[in-house]
């Protein structure tokens, strides 16, 4: 377990902007996946993008790390955004487009 | 679970709720779900919709609910 906190916490160090994802931004394999991607397109950011279905540890990882148990995960500065749920409010009502400037 | 079994269960968890079910699919474990409540009114976004998703906590580890889509909005008293 402390090996895969420490991959999660370097990728988070090295990308400003991180989704946690099952399938790629290409070919989402899941619709809430397919739904994040979409919003982060919308606002024309450039993200990285860790598909967990290619890497077991991280996707199990990537839950207890911060305490939500679902997929996908928006990741901004190190901190947990939300999943596409949130993404989505905070995308309507104009806070992701804040949060994303960075 | 079916829709009557998922908002008891929300109803339990928030009985001054307005509570929304749907199910997206039919198939009854894609669910959205809309809850009202006052509960709501002192929590951030992440922590809002943490709520909500420890109420079904065994059926989205088991999968039998798959997919929960979920609006916790704080309820004005």
């Amino acid at each position: 377990m402390a090996d895969v906190k420490e991959r999660i916490e370097k990728i988070l160090n090295e990308n400003k902007i991180v989704l946690f994802m099952k399938g790629t931004p290409q070919f989402p394999m899941c619709g809430f996946s397919a739904r994040a991607c979409a919003i982060l397109q919308e606002v024309g950011v450039s993200f990285h993008a860790v598909d967990v279905l290619q890497d077991p540890e991280i996707r199990e990882g990537i839950k207890e790390y911060g305490n939500w148990p679902t997929l996908p995960q928006l990741y901004v500065n190190k901190e947990l955004i939300g999943g596409s749920d949130i993404m989505m409010e905070m995308y309507e009502s104009g806070e992701l487009q804040e949060v994303l400037k960075v | 679970m079916t829709p009557e079994q998922i908002e008891a269960r929300l109803r339990q968890a928030y009985p001054d709720a307005k509570i929304e079910v749907v199910d997206l699919t039919g198939t009854q474990d894609h669910y959205q779900v809309v809850v009202e409540s006052e509960v709501f009114e002192s929590l951030s976004r992440l922590e809002r919709q943490r709520h909500v998703m420890n109420v079904f906590n065994a059926e989205l580890k088991s999968g039998e609910v798959h997919a929960l889509t979920i609006k916790a909005v704080p309820k004005s008293k």
